[in-house]
């Protein structure tokens, strides 16, 4: 079987276009432009062969992950055929350009793909320095291709790191304004937890292996997280901590959400789309692939902790969001009310739940990037974003309010569209929480507490629908234009996707189903292997 | 005979430098103004041949030609030679461009720097305190001229005399910590004292102090904190090429000698300074840093920032593995091209708007984005972003502290997991400031309309640092093995 590079061509289409538009002139912006949708067009066509090549039929645990480049990776080979998975890229440090997906990291590289093609289109309309703009638009894309794809520790910090400094400029110069000092903050803040992640990167590569018995330390995420029975107790602990850090900044998770409302309302809209949809993901991502997997222990003893921080995220982003007069801060508040379902649905160690927290990353990507969207609309319309000073829109804007109610629909939990899918997932999971937890109670009273986080986020979208497009029409906005074409375009591919993954979910969840099992699986076995062992890295290898 | 002329080749590179200086020291006398201009090209050719002829010639020779008289010869010290040819060429580079200094005695310029190129080369192969001391003397007499090198010019001259005084109360020191190192052990050789210090007799405390006295002067030549206050005022007086030159050459040649001091001659497990050394690693990064913060000129705040990479550098030598060794070798490879290349935008932003302060850079990205991007990517490696090299410097120094912690059986209880996050903190901070530049060059409003453009040459520099930044950060390889090797051979941390 002949392997195309799929992934590699996924990360690097974007990375040659951003050159590509260097050699473009500054003056020709519509040549920029029609570069730019090209290449990330290119990517998503890639990414729908890629999740084609995807076959579902194979047992994931003879193949853990699927389209790897380089040398494959099998589990029952030999400790040197597996550690040296992927091509070659520091031998020195047994560092591989190792990449390949699972049924966790496929629907999000399809995600970033959409949203970088709507986020793209989103932005034809930027007329300052066009080429800068679409330039680190595509890097940035590149830099979570590459994320998403990595399944070695040392490639994923890269990818991880190399997204600040595009995402920095994007807000700095194009934003709203307070654009710099958010800019700077949200670089800060996330180099600040990410400096973290460095470290426990650099603790898991010196525990792991056993030079002394031809076994090398490893960066691989596959091999750490078979050798996660010999970190011990004390160990898994400050790693997971340190990981915590790096990845709850990124979700974010309270209290470390305050660069969040200042990042996206200051934002441009596609950059702001871009945020919440992908961006927000690599933090919950991040927990999947690297602290669950491989610090099983610390998950499992840490998850009520997970399990409480969900819970503020949900109810307190809901009343921050009811406070909101500014409908792109609301959408804001509205992502960390949303981030808390998925971290009530990791919380619960249950294939359900960790179902639920993968859909709930999509169905928010779907429908947060549409409201950003369709928020970014009116903006570029009325100047303002301010709630109560609309009214009566619908009768004006008709295709507009549909498709902003679909959304906001999505996002409050009606059923039938995706919203609720995730949602009912992560809290059925909260509710019942995998035995190796043990306290069941807790859980309970905390999944039955976040419902109140459901119906405050019903009350102010239902609220902001009302004030905007319902009432007398205000007259301001007699003559304000409905959705033009290149909008429409934009809205329409997300639109689909809310109500597509609302009524027919097994599409995705077929493909995330068998990773959620295995993790799950996993956790359980080398979370008591640790208990009884104490966790010695010798002795688990032995 | 025979051992002369092994002598000469296994000093051919530094020969070369040296009579290079002199060749155009003399053509200066005898040329006139038009041809004084192809000066620096003959420097270029003068360093080139001797950057072929260590690589090339000494490199695969270095067992034969090893065994020599008070000087110490390995791939370690080639690749030290290495970094500090290439500073010295692209300072060269440097010097040509900047507007306002190529015309003042070029020839009396470009042999001082040859000449403090070629000590710098003796200072990394000294295997005898009495030629650290010569060598160091030798760069330092030459630094304090460069420094002051503009007469007139107020701020020079106090520079100048900052760095004078400061350099010969630490020469003083270090002189004493010599001469107690010489009455305790009875050799004055780096490898002899190495052999010797284990030996039982001893008098603890008092090589404790002798070792301290002597990396006083260490400390000054590298401004690591409380012995760093010369090097703002100097790089801030001096021209900015002199500038480049000394927070990058000098200190590699430094460091040198502080890996073979601390991992050969008196390892830091036996003589209990990892303590005291980390302190000072410490106080130099953290200080650096916030230092920098609220800086206006940008050679101050670059004068700032390496001292800040000196106390990361440091972490190496505290960690006494050869991985922290070879990540040092590591890190001043990204640092010469990092830093000289910052400064080779600094030289073409001030050649055109004639001013050195940040909010002068309001802008530039409107007026020259080529140069704005090259900054920023410079930037980003001095902060330590991937992928550039200055990110795997710091992974790789860092990765030391915690392969060194991994070995004790408590690793919180030494001071390398402490220091590996103050490092990283430490980081974060450096982000801020080297960012406030990047945000006046893209995020504020041009103050002029017109253009900045830069030279061929200077796009040479430019290009070839940015070109070794990003080559070093994405396919590290080929350095990372070099390092490695050469410290291999070394007899550090083995006895």
């Amino acid at each position: 079987m002949v392997n195309f590079p799929y992934l590699s061509f996924m990360t690097f289409t974007p990375v040659f276009g951003a050159l590509f538009l260097l050699l473009i002139p500054k003056e020709n912006a519509r040549g920029i432009r029609t570069a730019a949708a090209f290449f990330t067009l290119l990517t998503l066509v890639i990414s729908l062969f890629a999740w084609r090549a995807y076959d579902l039929t194979l047992d994931p645990a003879a193949h853990p992950v699927q389209l790897v480049e380089g040398k494959a990776y099998d589990p029952q080979a030999p400790d040197a055929e597996r550690l040296s998975a992927g091509s070659a890229w520091i031998p020195a440090f047994h560092i591989y350009y190792f990449v390949g997906v699972d049924g966790l990291s496929l629907p999000l590289l399809l995600l970033t793909a959409l949203i970088s093609t709507v986020a793209v289109i989103a932005s034809f309309n930027i007329e300052n320095r066009v080429k800068e703009y679409f330039f680190f638009m595509l890097l940035l894309e590149a830099g979570m291709m590459g994320v998403f794809s990595a399944l070695d520790f040392f490639l994923f910090y890269v990818f991880w790191e190399v997204m600040l400094v595009p995402m920095y400029f994007l807000i700095g110069v194009w934003g709203g304004p307070k654009k710099e000092f958010a800019a700077i903050k949200f670089f800060l803040y996330t180099l600040f937890g990410s400096v973290f992640m460095l470290v426990a990167m650099l603790a898991l590569y010196f525990w792991s292996g056993h030079p002394d018995r031809g076994i090398p330390h490893t960066f691989n995420l596959l091999e750490l997280k078979r050798q996660a029975g010999g970190f011990n107790p004390a160990f898994q602990l400050v790693v997971y901590w340190a990981l915590f850090l790096g990845f709850a900044i990124k979700v974010p998770i309270f209290p470390f959400h305050t660069w969040l409302p200042l990042a996206h309302v200051e934002a441009p809209t596609a950059v702001s789309i871009i945020l919440a949809a992908v961006l927000l993901k690599m933090g919950v991502y991040g927990f999947l692939r690297i602290s669950f997997p491989i610090l099983p222990l610390a998950t499992q003893q840490y998850a009520t902790v997970l399990l409480v921080l969900g819970f503020i995220n949900v109810v307190y982003g809901a009343f921050c969001a009811m406070a909101q007069s500014d409908m792109k801060k609301l959408v804001a508040y509205s992502s960390i009310n949303h981030m808390g379902y998925c971290l009530l649905g990791m919380a619960s160690l249950s294939a359900i739940g960790l179902n639920g927290a993968i859909f709930e990353m999509l169905g928010h990507g779907f429908v947060t990037g549409s409201l950003f969207l369709l928020v970014g609309v009116v903006y570029d319309r009325a100047h303002h974003r301010d709630i109560d000073g609309f009214g009566g829109l619908g009768v004006r804007v008709p295709k507009y309010a549909g498709l902003m109610t679909l959304a906001c629909m999505a996002s409050l939990g009606l059923p039938g569209l995706c919203g609720f899918v995730g949602e009912f997932l992560c809290l059925l999971g909260a509710f019942n929480p995998n035995r190796i937890l043990g306290n069941d109670a807790t859980f309970k009273v905390f999944t039955a507490l976040s419902v109140i986080g459901i119906l405050v986020t019903a009350g102010f979208f239902l609220w902001m629908i009302q004030r905007v497009f319902l009432g007398k029409l205000n007259p301001k906005y007699a003559e304000l234009p409905d959705l033009d074409g290149r909008e429409t375009v934009a809205a329409i591919p997300l639109a689909v996707m809310t109500v597509l993954a609302g009524v027919f979910p097994w599409f995705l969840l077929k493909v995330m189903d068998p990773a959620s099992q295995a993790l799950v699986t996993h956790i359980v076995s080398h979370a008591q292997q640790v208990s009884t062992s104490g966790g010695d890295v010798v002795s688990w290898l032995r | 005979m025979e051992n002369t002329l092994g002598l000469l080749a296994a000093l051919s590179p530094e020969l070369a430098v040296l009579y290079t200086a002199l060749v155009v020291l003399a053509a200066d006398l005898v040329l006139t103004d038009s041809g004084r201009r192809h000066l620096p090209n003959g420097c270029l050719l003068g360093l080139a041949a001797a950057l072929a002829l260590n690589h090339f010639y000494v490199l695969p020779r270095c067992p034969e030609l090893g065994q020599q008289p008070l000087l110490f010869l390995a791939p370690f010290t080639v690749f030290f030679k290495d970094a500090i040819l290439v500073a010295a060429g692209l300072t060269v580079v440097l010097y040509q461009q900047q507007k306002g200094l190529s015309g003042i005695h070029p020839g009396e310029f470009l042999s001082l720097l040859l000449f403090s190129a070629a000590g710098m080369m003796f200072l990394v192969s000294s295997d005898d305190l009495l030629m650290v001391f010569l060598s160091m003397e030798f760069i330092g007499i030459i630094s304090y001229v460069l420094v002051g090198y503009i007469r007139d010019d107020l701020k020079a001259g106090e520079g100048a005399v900052k760095f004078y005084l400061i350099g010969a109360f630490a020469s003083a020191i270090m002189v004493y910590g010599m001469s107690l190192l010489y009455g305790l052990l009875g050799t004055t050789s780096i490898t002899e004292m190495g052999r010797l210090v284990g030996q039982a007799g001893r008098n603890p405390m008092l090589l404790k102090i002798a070792v301290l006295l002597l990396s006083v002067g260490l400390g000054f030549k590298l401004a690591v904190v409380p012995f760093h206050s010369w090097l703002p005022d100097a790089m801030e007086g001096g021209p900015t090429p002199v500038a480049a030159y000394i927070s990058v050459a000098p200190k590699a040649a430094g460091l040198a000698v502080l890996i073979r001091i601390f991992g050969e001659a008196f390892p830091l497990d036996k003589i209990q300074m990892a303590g005291m050394l980390s302190v000072l690693a410490l106080a130099t990064m953290t200080f650096g840093n916030l230092m920098a913060i609220p800086q206006r000129n940008v050679k101050r705040l670059l004068a700032y920032s390496s001292i800040g990479h000196i106390g990361y550098i440091l972490i190496g030598v505290i960690a006494a593995n050869e991985l922290g060794a070879g990540g040092i070798l590591v890190y001043v490879v990204a640092y010469v091209f990092m830093n000289l290349g910052a400064f080779a935008c600094v030289v073409a932003v001030s050649n055109r708007i004639g001013s050195e302060e940040i909010d002068d850079y309001a802008g530039l990205s409107q007026r020259n984005l080529p140069v704005a991007l090259l900054l920023v990517l410079f930037l980003l490696s001095l902060g330590g972003l991937p992928p550039t090299a200055g990110f795997i410097g710091k992974w790789l120094v860092f990765g030391s502290a915690i392969q060194a912690a991994q070995a004790l059986p408590d690793p919180w209880a030494s001071p390398y997991l402490w220091l590996v996050i103050a490092a990283v903190l430490n980081s974060v901070v450096s982000i801020y400031y080297y960012f406030r530049l990047a945000y006046q060059m893209f995020f504020r409003p041009p103050r002029e309309a017109t253009g900045v453009e830069g030279s061929g040459v200077l796009w040479l520099g430019t290009g070839v640092a940015a070109a070794a930044t990003l080559l070093v950060g994405i396919f590290p390889s080929p350095v990372i093995d070099a390092a490695q090797s050469a410290v291999k051979l070394l007899q550090l941390w083995k006895s």
